[in-house]
């Protein structure tokens, strides 16, 4: 009764307040949605050895920490123009608290959310990823020096190549230079198209019998990633050989196969039929300089 | 008021951006040093190579137990890569190779020039290089050839002291060294140079029977070191022209003399077994492959300075650096196994060559160590077909004579042997070439005609 202006105005201001209160809420689990999003974000995207990008992952962490102090600063501002002095002086402190104490929170969330991913990661990085370390280059390209030299990238052989496994390669420093992939399909032995339409040199001109005594790369075999040691008994490499370079044998009490890297010919067949999914058990380690088989 | 509100509000923003700041550089300073995905923000660290080393008693300082041997460099019509040489060479000092060996005989010479001109770009006490007086000719077994040899080694490789100088190929018998060093004062002349500093180390390496072996250790010389033939395949093998590799492990030991290793694959031929051979060591260690369990098996031993390789790809010099960094010693039971598979490679009736081309040029152009290689791949992998009656001959005997004709270069074959015998002297493995020349042509004529 004494103050009936702030009698009048007080389930206004109540309700003012709720819904405030209400918007507060939403922005804050939205940025929290947002922290999470980056962080996904930044892990959803693992280097060639599936370990994550650090600096987009510490990066996501600042702008997060950065976005979400501008939110509070947005919601604390916008609350200023209708208080009176006692609250505003209750206000800052409060603010000051709520400041301290998100970004606090937020930190420590994020401290245990990269904890926790780190353990999910550790389980993932277990797998590796069979990618060469170096380009598989057709036979009859002798050294890759000398074929990065060559090749004026016509794409010629990609074009026919009827297993459709020479690929322009997508890497910086080699970029369009044809390679071979075989994830899909493998370099037929009997075959010498690409050989056949080279106009510079650079894929040599080469018969079907010295093909098979040219060895581009090596089976490499990964544990982690084949079947066989999660009790799925499976031989597809070691049927699929031309060359019969893989044989299985006992370790334990799984039959693994191990690679002849002295007679392997790198044709790839083993890669494009191995059944591990989504990462191949088996790939080929590309040759620098071919070899003699 | 709004003074009130502005210095309220002013504080406000200091202490969110001192508390974003110092939120900010803990996480990031949590990052750095806790999260192992941090790595990447790190500068490279400096090279630290974990590379196992021996202590060389002369200088006192550390050798690398992975010696790089200059006798396999990659090349193309018979020229070395200078580029290739250069390249291998950065990696294996990067990593911590320091033992480099070569000879004036390799690759007809350009051995000693290729690795001269790329060791120089290095400090000159950061590696050591071996070379050798290969004086095998008798027409170089005067003083003063023997010296040129000696001085061509220093205008080949470009430098002005030479770490360790060996005697090349000791073997065939007392007369042979006598006449090759003692005789004509070349180890008197030698011994003077070390002590002025021109060699280092002086020692010699040996192929050949007992009798020479205990003839050049008996002579009144320091040796500092002595390069023999080891490998699993050689430790037991004992026959009269050829000692066994652990009695001369043995005997050197006894007399206190470091032990270069070369030949630890047997000329690659204990990288690439056959399959039954690579099952058998697989079973064993999937992860280990057939070059590091012979390299680990010589490395193992306690009196090894270095074990040689001569490395032709980037990919043998890189598996061989983390096969001995660090080395890890095989235990009795893994030599046990080790003698094992030696005895079953025995059985493959293979020439033991290890295609070192000394025996190089023949005067009769046959490619001596080519013919070998084939036939030991083609025994090894059983692709020879016993007889007529085998099941799978008519497919075994056209892959084997086509292979040949592509292998070998018919003006190259067998056939072309007229057995004089010039070969024979060099070999130091000690194999009778015309013989087995006479078995290879045999076996093919026998296919060719049907009549096996």
């Amino acid at each position: 009764m004494q103050h009936p202006a702030r009698q009048d105005t007080r389930p206004e201001r109540a309700s003012n307040r709720l819904s405030k209160r209400f918007i507060l809420i939403t922005v804050f689990s939205c940025s929290l949605l947002a922290t999470f999003g980056l962080l996904i974000l930044a892990g959803c995207f693992p280097d060639e050895n599936y370990n994550f990008h650090t600096r987009s992952f510490q990066l996501s962490i600042l702008l997060t920490v950065l976005i979400d102090v501008n939110l509070l600063l947005l919601i604390t501002g916008s609350k200023r123009s209708d208080t009176t002095a006692e609250e505003k002086d209750c206000n800052s402190s409060r603010r000051s608290f709520l400041t301290w104490t998100s970004s606090l929170a937020q930190s420590s969330a994020m401290g245990t959310v990269r904890q926790k991913m780190n353990d999910s990661i550790a389980v993932v990085t277990k797998k590796k990823n069979p990618k060469s370390r170096h380009p598989i280059i057709p036979a009859g390209a002798e050294d890759f020096q000398l074929f990065k030299q060559r090749c004026d990238v016509c794409q010629k052989c990609v074009e026919v190549c009827p297993n459709k496994v020479l690929k322009p390669s997508l890497a910086y420093e080699t970029l369009m230079l044809p390679e071979l992939m075989f994830n899909n399909s493998y370099c037929a032995l009997d075959c010498v198209k690409c050989n056949e339409v080279c106009p510079t040199g650079a894929l040599k001109k080469i018969s079907i019998e010295d093909k098979t005594d040219i060895q581009i790369g090596y089976a490499v075999w990964i544990r982690e990633n084949c079947r066989v040691i999660e009790d799925k008994p499976c031989n597809r490499c070691e049927e699929v050989c031309p060359n019969a370079s893989i044989q299985m044998i006992p370790s334990g009490r799984f039959m693994i196969p191990i690679i002849n890297t002295g007679k392997c010919l790198g044709c790839g067949a083993c890669q494009a039929a191995c059944p591990a999914s989504p990462l191949k058990a088996i790939y080929v380690e590309g040759h620098r300089t071919h070899r003699p088989g | 008021m709004s003074t009130n509100n502005t210095i309220k509000r002013r504080s406000f923003f200091k202490m969110i951006g001192t508390g974003t700041a110092a939120l900010s550089s803990i996480v990031y300073a949590r990052a750095v040093t806790q999260s192992p995905l941090a790595s990447s923000l790190l500068p490279p660290a400096p090279v630290e190579t974990k590379m196992t080393t021996r202590l060389d008693p002369v200088t006192g300082k550390g050798v690398s137990i992975l010696g790089y041997g200059g006798m396999r460099w990659p090349s193309k019509d018979r020229r070395i890569l200078q580029d290739k040489v250069n390249e291998l060479i950065d990696v294996a000092m990067k990593n911590g190779v320091n033992y480099y060996d070569t000879a004036p005989v390799y690759h007809n010479g350009q051995s000693e020039k290729a690795m001269g001109e790329s060791l120089r770009r290095y400090p000159r006490e950061s590696y050591f290089i071996a070379t050798k007086l290969s004086n095998f000719n008798a027409n170089d077994w005067s003083f003063e050839r023997s010296k040129a040899i000696y001085d061509n080694s220093f205008k080949e490789l470009g430098l002005d002291y030479i770490d360790f100088y060996l005697l090349h190929s000791v073997g065939p018998g007392k007369e042979n060294f006598d006449k090759r060093f003692v005789n004509n004062g070349m180890l008197d002349f030698l011994q003077k140079e070390r002590q002025e500093g021109r060699i280092r180390h002086l020692g010699f390496s040996y192929h050949g029977n007992r009798e020479s072996f205990l003839h050049a250790l008996s002579l009144d010389v320091k040796w500092d070191f002595v390069q023999i033939q080891l490998n699993y395949f050689d430790w037991l093998q004992d026959s009269d022209n050829r000692p066994s590799a652990e009695y001369l492990y043995e005997e050197l030991t006894k007399r206190q003399i470091p032990v270069v290793v070369m030949e630890p694959l047997l000329g690659g031929r204990l990288a690439k077994l056959n399959d039954q051979l690579l099952a058998k060591l697989k079973e064993r260690d999937p992860n280990q492959t057939p070059a590091a369990w012979a390299f680990r098996f010589a490395g193992s031993l306690p009196n090894i300075l270095t074990v040689l390789s001569g490395m032709t790809y980037m990919e043998h010099l890189t598996e061989n650096i983390d096969t001995f960094s660090p080395l890890k010693p095989v235990s009795d039971a893994d030599k046990t196994f080790l003698q094992e598979t030696a005895t079953a490679m025995m059985k493959y009736p293979t020439v033991p060559c290890t295609a070192c081309r000394y025996c190089m040029p023949c005067p009769f152009n046959v490619d001596i160590p080519g013919n070998f290689a084939y036939l030991n791949k083609c025994i090894e992998n059983g692709n020879i077909p016993a007889s007529r009656q085998s099941a799978n001959y008519t497919k075994a005997r056209s892959s084997f004579l086509k292979k040949y004709s592509k292998s070998v270069p018919s003006k190259k074959q067998a056939s072309h042997c007229t057995a004089c015998g010039q070969c024979m002297e060099l070999c130091p493995q000690h194999i009778k070439i015309p013989e087995q020349m006479k078995r290879i042509n045999e076996l093919v004529d026998k296919l060719q005609n049907n009549t096996l």
